[in-house]
């Protein structure tokens, strides 16, 4: 039946040889047009199940609240100038605020040459619509200080009020510090849980930077007499840093909110780009400062720059060196000329196609070109080769296309067939990635098969005739094939030595050779790959020292908040409050959490701020009758001495504790070492206390202070302490619209991991604990997460699938389970050995590489069924004739994929390296099993099959 | 003397151990009058980080009077953490400014230096009056035969909700245990090993706490110790920790 098939088709391209041509350029016309209208989605949360809470959740966080990341920018100095970094923020600010981006407006029809203009970049086009979108939503530079100056006191809980009217009830100096001691005391040095808890270490590090900020007022007011200095520190005494500085003091933090989603790549691309061009030239304005920009949109964009840059050249080289490769072996540079045609046709008629029925593609479908040519390529080589001997053999072109089919065309059949297959089950598995991505594959390779039983020798045809009209051409090649070099390239081009290997599988020795070693490597790698590790850290599988990378974990060192973050919604104020208190308690069990954010952090339950009314009434009206000239004498001066030692020696041991309850690495310990330092000789407080005490003036010194200080201190006091309930509905709008949703009234809660969150075991043990708390988180991290462990499952029960299938298909092929078990061995041993050879190595599996599985499997199974196809043409003993013919055609083929997926294995996408290294080892692993060891199997078969015989 | 024998043994089947005589005996290990150890603590930290420190415990009248001095890191060198009454009272001292501050009772909860143990797990404070605890069964635990003892907590001041231990029946020392928070999920798992004899009194040369929540684990290893030898008792007093 099939020859019947392959002999009308020989007759149909060689007979109507222009009518054939003109039908598939024809329909590579019509599907080139309908290709155009075929979209890529990028979403994440498009490829995973929709009815999963985490990416319901996502979506709704999407449409309620535009963005789901941010971009960090840090900026450093290592002389802790904080007047500069603060000053480059605000200018970065204003440079950030507005980033306007002009699109195509969504949803028309517009023509070919439309759509061509404006992927050439023309702007703007005639009878384009265009929209406007700024891409930054919000800046985030510092606090908002207007609302904690006026409602600070009454959104506090009752007993931290408590503290802070005992600390602020006298205003005179020693008095003051006297209170502040006392207060620290009681609350971190007696209540040293204070200092490990997640807001404990919070208040604490804020209170220490903020008492030492109007200590340090002191000394300059020593040094300068400026009373208006003074009257600057206060405000910040009470309130705290505007801006986000890391306890050190060498790092501000600021964040650009961006108004699209992660899920909206190409804008997120485009934005990222002018951000990171914006800070260069920033970066030359404050030379003396180091930025940083980390987050999800930079590292996506670095990521795409470096493997761009990374395919430029060593692309180009791997296709010179295939191209040279298959100009040797077929001594002619039209038949791989027409092969790669073929390829861009099958490639385009399979995109129309795609256009018609899915519309879009997936992240992993969209990459079918790439791999069609690297699997399609294999068919035209078979081909080729095919034709190329029987061409050798003295055959016409019309019958060495004749010879082609009936001695590859059942190879290629049976292999595409199998290997589409592989691709088609996916669409059972129910994982929307796979299900996609084995349509496009399946599809691809079934229309590449039949262009290249179709096109290709039509191709080969009308070359052949051409060639056949002009003499002229014969004589230039001919001429050019005689310059020395190229017989000696061509004569290694023909792979002769493949002869020899079948020759030796007749000898059994070199059969027991061959199988014991084969069975020896077998239980080796069975043994390495039990052990084989899998890589958890994603950001190992992102180029080494990626710039976005590196100021993420700088951020996380000094911050101890990782730039990417989980969140979920609530529609009810006090569901939120409930989940964050046990978020809290979440964080200070077990260090997964870093920071959180709410809406519900900017004011206590009513109830609770009605409980301070009374303290505060009573605290404004002692504030407003307390006097205001002060004078201090030598007694006060001494008072104020011992004052200053004893908040030294508080700052010791607060620093001490923290050590105890969170080791030395805590933000605590770094704020209290850059104060009062690790030795006495370092503390910056007994330096005041020094400077004071020997001062000729101190009296007056403390006199002048005070004047400076209380007015100020008496006017925020005031200030602060009304008394009006702060509730959801009267806190700013500027406040509410960050968290909630003005429409849906939903309400965001985003939960900042405190390490790296990239780093798998972390995301996990993250996601696990938080999923407790609301089943519904998510973010890009969880979305990740959750897809990677659906690759993991899926891609085994894939793996499981394809295998039963391969089976199935070569039992209906063969009709015979020997020879279907033949035909496995290469792609079965060769994966076996693939991962041994990966324990070897110390080479990690990961979500990359895994990946590169479903290839390793088309061209695994490829090379046996050829193998065997041929062996069944040839007959018995014909093992030298298989390798010669055959075996050439799969070293050609593993030659290829070997050096174009050899070119990525040199990317310094560390994952894609990695993705191209197995796919280099797996195809290795693969040719040798069919070179060698299936000759060998065949071979001792034959030997068995003729002993029964005699 | 034969028909005593035979009479003493029926008498211990008639009259089987309680749970309080177990946990008697359990304690009577720790029945020395004083103890100096030096011990060496390695925190496994869930990003893989190891942070070791070193410290010295002098103890009193079983473990009713403890002080910890830290040897190592030199950045916590000369600390000193007091527990008196079973770490019911706890006070810290700091080498550097000379002063002792008394730390609030449930600071004893909270993790001691970074580690899985919290100073209420280090003091091995009196259970018993917190929890209601019975003999759940009889099994073995790391090869010895084991009393499996659970306590459940009477109200819900105490660090756990409730907690397992496994007492061997034939030297009554606590060889594990499993430790749950307060919604009733495992929080840490204790392992004791290398036990050994020294004079008259059972101790374990290493102790291992494992923070499943975490995934953190806490190992102290015990190099020397004696006991028995003579420690004033002004020694465990505030003024005693400035000496």
């Amino acid at each position: 039946m099939r020859k019947k098939i392959y002999l009308f088709i020989a007759d149909l391209v060689t007979k109507h040889n222009k009518k054939t041509l003109l039908a598939i350029l024809f329909l590579t016309a019509v599907m080139f047009y309908f290709s155009m209208g075929l979209g890529i989605k990028n979403r994440l949360a498009d490829m995973l199940p929709s009815n999963l809470p985490q990416v319901k959740s996502f979506n709704n966080i999407i449409e309620d609240f535009t963005s789901d990341a941010v971009i960090m920018i840090s900026i450093n100095s290592a002389s802790k100038n904080e007047r500069r970094m603060i000053e480059a923020a605000e200018y970065i600010g204003g440079e950030m605020a507005v980033m306007n981006h002009i699109k195509p407006s969504g949803g028309q029809a517009l023509s070919l040459f439309q759509r061509w203009k404006i992927f050439k970049g023309e702007y703007p086009v005639e009878g384009v619509r265009y929209d406007t979108i700024n891409f930054i939503k919000r800046v985030d530079i510092k606090l908002d200080t207007e609302f904690f100056l006026k409602h600070g006191a009454i959104i506090q809980k009752p007993k931290d009020l408590k503290n802070f009217t005992d600390m602020y009830r006298e205003l005179e100096f020693k008095d003051l510090l006297k209170n502040i001691n006392s207060s620290f005391e009681q609350e971190f040095v007696n209540d040293s849980e204070n200092l490990s808890s997640l807001d404990g270490e919070a208040k604490a590090v804020t209170g220490l930077n903020n008492v030492y900020y109007f200590i340090s007022s002191l000394n300059n007011y020593i040094d300068d007499r400026d009373p208006e200095k003074v009257r600057e520190s206060v405000k910040k005494f009470i309130i705290g840093d505007e801006y986000y500085f890391s306890p050190d003091r060498t790092m501000l933090l600021m964040e650009l909110m961006p108004s699209v989603s992660t899920d909206d790549f190409d804008n997120l691309l485009i934005m990222s780009r002018i951000a990171t061009e914006r800070m260069k030239s920033i970066q030359q304005k404050f030379s003396d400062l180091k930025f940083g920009l980390a987050g999800t949109p930079i590292i996506g964009l670095q990521e795409q720059d470096a493997v761009l840059r990374d395919f430029g050249w060593t692309t180009i080289l791997a296709l010179i060196i295939v191209m040279i490769i298959m100009l040797g072996s077929f001594r002619s540079w039209r038949n791989p000329f027409n092969s790669i045609l073929t390829l861009i046709v099958s490639i385009i008629v399979t995109a129309g196609i795609f256009a018609v029925t899915l519309q879009y593609l997936n992240t992993m479908s969209a990459a079918f070109g790439v791999m069609l040519v690297g699997l399609g390529i294999d068919y035209a080589i078979h081909f080729l080769t095919g034709y190329k001997d029987a061409a050798d053999q003295g055959d016409d072109p019309e019958k060495a296309i004749k010879t082609m089919f009936l001695t590859v065309g059942n190879g290629v059949f049976t292999g595409a067939v199998t290997t589409a297959a592989v691709f088609f089950i996916l669409i059972i598995i129910g994982f929307r990635a796979f299900s996609e991505m084995g349509f496009a594959m399946g599809l691809g390779i079934t229309i590449a098969m039949i262009m290249m039983f179709i096109l290709l020798p039509a191709l080969i045809i009308r070359d052949s005739r051409k060639q056949n009209k002009s003499k002229k051409n014969d004589e230039t090649r001919a001429k050019s094939f005689r310059i020395k070099l190229f017989p000696f390239i061509i004569g290694i081009m023909q792979f002769r030595f493949m002869e020899n290997i079948g020759k030796l599988s007749k000898n059994k020795y070199y059969i027991v050779f061959i199988l014991a070693s084969s069975i020896t490597v077998t239980v080796f790698s069975i043994y390495g790959a039990y052990r084989l590790e899998y890589e958890y850290d994603m950001t190992r599988l992102e180029p080494k020292g990626m710039p976005a990378i590196e100021a993420q974990e700088k951020i996380i060192e000094k911050l101890e908040i990782s730039p990417d973050f989980a969140m979920f919604s609530e529609s009810n104020i006090d569901s939120v409050r409930s989940k964050v208190a046990k978020l809290k308690k979440l964080a200070d069990r077990t260090d997964l959490i870093g920071r959180i954010e709410a809406v519900t952090e900017f004011f206590e339950p009513e109830n609770e701020q009605r409980k301070n009314i009374e303290l505060l009434a009573d605290f404004r009206k002692n504030i407003s009758d307390s006097g205001s000239d002060f004078q201090a004498d030598e007694k006060n001066v001494a008072e104020i001495v011992n004052e200053l030692q004893r908040l030294h020696d508080n700052f010791v041991e607060i620093g001490e504790l923290s050590i105890a309850g969170s080791g030395e690495k805590n933000k605590i310990i770094a704020k209290t070492d850059e104060i009062v330092g690790k030795t006495d000789e370092e503390s910056k407080i007994l330096l005041i206390k020094n400077k004071l005490e020997l001062s000729d003036n101190s009296e007056e010194i403390i006199n002048g202070f005070q004047r400076a200080y209380i007015p100020e201190l008496k006017k925020i006091m005031f200030d602060i302490t009304d008394t009006t309930i702060v509730t959801y509905e009267n806190i700013p709008e500027e406040i509410r619209e960050r968290y909630a949703n003005k429409t849906t009234g939903n309400m965001l809660v985003s939960i900042y991991p405190k390490s790296n969150i990239w780093e798998e075991r972390n995301l996990r043990k993250f996601y696990e604990q938080t999923s407790l708390i609301d089943d519904s988180i998510t973010g890009m991290p969880i979305i990740m997460l959750i897809f990677i462990d659906l690759i993991k499952v899926k891609g085994m029960e894939s793996v499981l699938w394809g295998l039963l299938i391969i089976i199935l298909v070569l039992l209906v092929d063969f009709r015979s389970v020997k020879y279907t078990a033949i035909a496995l061995i290469p792609l079965i041993l060769g994966m076996i050995w693939m991962l041994g050879i990966m324990y070897l190595f110390g080479m990690k599996l990961n979500i990359n590489n895994f990946m590169a599985l479903p290839i390793i499997i088309g061209i695994g199974i490829d090379d046996g069924v050829h193998m065997l196809h041929r062996y069944k043409v040839e007959g018995k003993n014909s093992m030298d004739k298989v390798t010669r013919f055959t075996g050439k055609a799969v070293l050609l083929t593993s030659l290829t994929t070997i050096i174009g997926f050899g070119s990525v294995a040199t990317a310094s996408h560390r994952g894609l390296a990695s993705m191209g290294l197995v796919l280099v080892i797996g195809v290795s692993t693969c040719f040798i099993t069919s070179a060698f060891l299936l000759p060998a199997i065949i071979s001792l078969k034959d030997k068995i099959k003729y002993k029964e015989h005699k | 003397m034969k028909h005593v024998l035979y009479l003493l043994i029926i008498f211990s089947f008639c009259f089987p151990l309680t749970v309080d005589d177990i946990l008697d005996k359990s304690e009577a290990n720790d029945n020395f009058k004083t103890s100096i150890s030096s011990n060496v603590e390695e925190v496994y930290n869930s990003d893989g980080t190891v942070k070791v420190s070193e410290m010295k415990v002098y103890s009193k009248n079983g473990n009713d009077k403890t002080i910890m001095e830290y040897t190592e890191p030199k950045r916590i060198k000369g600390m000193k953490i007091l527990m008196l009454n079973k770490g019911d009272d706890i006070w810290f001292y700091s080498n550097r400014t000379n002063r002792v501050r008394k730390i609030a009772s449930h600071q004893k909860n909270q993790s001691a230096n970074n580690s899985d143990f919290s100073y209420d797990d280090m003091s091995m404070s009196d259970n018993r009056k917190d929890y209601i605890y019975s003999i759940t069964g009889e099994e073995n635990h790391n090869g010895s035969g084991c009393y499996r003892i659970e306590f459940k907590a009477k109200d819900k001041t105490v660090t756990y909700s409730r907690f397992v231990i496994w007492i061997d029946r034939s030297n009554y020392l606590a060889l594990g245990g499993e430790f749950f928070d307060e919604d009733g999920k495992l929080w840490k798992k204790l392992d004791v090993r290398d036990i050994k004899k020294i004079g008259k009194y059972w101790t374990a040369g290493e102790i291992e706490m494992k923070n499943v929540q975490k995934d953190s684990r806490t190992v102290i290893k015990t190099k020397e110790i004696s006991f028995d030898t003579d420690l004033p008792d002004d020694m465990f007093t505030e003024r005693g920790l400035r000496k």
